[in-house]
C-alpha cells in the first residue's frame, strides 16, 4: 500500500514539473513541488523507512504531507480551469481538499478544517466581488499557505496538548504513589510495634519456660518473616514517596517483595505457582 | 543506668522485662522523650553514665529531639535509636555519628554487645 502511495507521490511530482514547464505562472519555481513530493515520499513510506525516528514523529510528518499533497493537487486542478469564478472555485476546491486531508487525520485537525472552510469562503466572496483584483492566483496561493499553516499549527497544538496530558497523568500518578507511601509507612509503623510486642513476649516466655520452646519458636519465626516483609514494604514505600521528586520506583524491589510474599503459597490446580504468575504479570 | 524510652505501653513493659532478664540489669522506662529528659534531670547529675534506648517516633518529644538535648549536656551517655524503618539512614548517621541505629524488632544480641562496649553492666 505504501509503495502505491509512493508511486502516486512520484506521479504527482512529475505532473507538477510538467505543469511548471508547460503552463507556468502560479508558482515561480518547482522546488516547492519537489519539497512536497519528497515530504510525501518520506511520510508515505515512513513506517518502513523511518522507524528509528519514532512512530509519533513519522505520523506527524505523514499528516503534514497529506495536507500538502491535497493542497497542491487542488492547485493543479486550478491551473486547468479557466472559469470566470476562478477565485471562488479555487477557494472552495481548496476547502474540499483540505477537508479531505482533515478527514484522514484526527479530530483536532477536523476543527482546523472548519476554520479553513470559513477562511476559504470569506476569501472566495472577496475575490468574486472584487473582479478587478489583479492577481487572484497570488491570493489563492496565500489561501493555500494560510490553510497549510493552520493545519501545521493544529498538529503542533495537538502534539503539545498530548504531551501536557502525559505530564499531568505522570504527576497525578506520582501524587497517588506518594500518598500510598505515606499511608503504608503509618500502617507499617503500627504493625511493627505490635509485632515487636508479640516477638518480645514470645522470647521472654521461651526464656522463662524453656520446656515450651517448641510452641514459642514458631511464633518467633513468624514474627521474623513478617518483620522482613515490613522492612521491604517500607523500602518500597519510601521509593513510592520519592516518585513525586522524579525518582522512579525500583522494579527490583517490587519483584523481590512479590517473590517474598508469594514464595510459600502452594501450587494452584493449573500447575503454576502464584509467585510465577505474579512474576509474569510484573 | 539503662533507660528504655518507648511510647507503646505493652511494648515498653515487655521489652524492659526481656532486657532485664537478658542483661541482668535494672531497666528504667519512660513513655516519651520529655519524660526521659525530666527523669534524667531529676535523678542524675553531670558525669553519670547513661545508656539510653529510645524509639524515634513518639508524641511530645521524639528520639532525635532527645538526642539533641543530650548532646548539649555533660552526661556520659550512649544512645541507641530504634525504629521499624529509618528513612534516609545514611543522612541520620552522618548527622548523629555518636548514635547507633537499630531496627525493630530489636536484635538483643547486638544490643547486649553495645551495652558491654559502653561498660554499663548490671548493677
Amino acid at each position: 500500500m505504501h509503495a502505491g502511495l509512493l508511486a502516486v507521490a512520484g506521479l504527482y511530482y512529475a505532473c507538477s514539473v510538467f505543469m511548471e514547464s508547460s503552463v507556468g505562472g502560479f508558482f515561480s519555481s518547482h522546488e516547492v513541488f519537489a519539497v512536497c513530493a519528497i515530504l510525501c515520499s518520506v511520510a508515505l513510506c515512513a513506517p518502513e523507512v523511518s522507524k528509528k525516528l519514532g512512530v509519533s514523529l513519522s505520523r506527524k510528518i505523514s499528516q503534514i504531507a497529506v495536507v500538502f499533497l491535497m493542497c497542491q493537487f487542488g492547485s493543479i486542478l486550478l491551473r486547468i480551469s479557466e472559469m470566470a469564478v476562478q477565485g471562488y472555485l479555487a477557494c472552495f476546491t481548496c476547502f474540499l481538499v483540505v477537508q479531505m486531508g482533515g478527514l484522514l487525520v484526527s479530530s483536532t485537525e477536523k476543527k482546523a478544517s472548519v476554520l479553513s472552510f470559513l477562511f476559504s469562503v470569506s476569501c472566495g466572496f472577496f475575490v468574486v466581488y472584487n473582479q478587478n483584483f489583479s492577481y487572484p492566483e497570488a491570493y489563492i496561493g496565500f489561501v493555500f499557505a494560510a490553510q497549510t499553516f493552520i493545519f501545521i499549527g493544529a498538529l503542533l497544538f495537538h502534539g503539545y496538548r498530548k504531551q501536557a496530558k502525559q505530564v499531568q497523568a505522570k504527576a497525578e500518578f506520582a501524587a497517588q504513589m506518594s500518598a500510598l507511601g505515606t499511608v503504608t509507612t503509618g500502617v507499617s509503623h503500627e504493625v511493627n510495634n505490635a509485632l515487636s510486642t508479640i516477638w518480645n513476649s514470645a522470647r521472654l516466655l521461651q526464656i522463662k519456660n524453656p520446656e515450651r520452646k517448641n510452641l514459642l519458636k514458631p511464633i518467633e519465626n513468624a514474627c521474623g518473616r513478617l518483620s522482613t516483609v515490613l522492612r521491604t514494604l517500607n523500602k518500597l514505600s519510601e521509593q513510592s514517596k520519592n516518585t513525586f521528586s522524579g525518582q522512579p520506583v525500583n522494579d527490583g524491589i517490587i519483584k523481590e517483595f512479590k517473590k517474598m510474599v508469594y514464595k510459600d503459597i502452594p501450587q494452584k490446580s493449573n500447575g503454576s505457582k502464584t509467585s510465577e504468575k505474579i512474576e509474569r504479570s510484573a | 543506668m539503662i533507660l528504655l524510652v518507648e511510647d507503646e505501653k505493652d511494648l515498653r513493659e515487655v521489652s524492659a522485662e526481656l532486657l532485664e532478664v537478658i542483661l541482668g540489669s535494672k531497666v528504667t522506662t519512660a513513655e516519651n522523650g520529655q519524660a526521659a529528659k525530666e527523669l534524667i534531670q531529676d535523678g542524675y547529675s553531670s558525669g553519670d553514665k547513661l545508656f539510653i534506648i529510645s524509639d524515634v517516633n513518639m508524641p511530645v518529644m521524639g528520639g532525635f529531639d532527645l538526642a539533641d538535648w543530650l548532646h548539649g549536656t555533660d552526661y556520659i551517655y550512649k544512645m541507641i535509636l530504634i525504629s521499624g524503618y529509618f528513612e534516609n539512614l545514611p543522612l541520620a548517621k552522618e548527622k548523629y555519628p555518636e548514635i547507633d541505629f537499630l531496627e525493630k524488632p530489636l536484635d538483643y544480641d547486638k544490643l547486649g554487645l553495645l551495652i558491654e562496649g559502653f561498660g554499663e553492666k548490671a548493677a
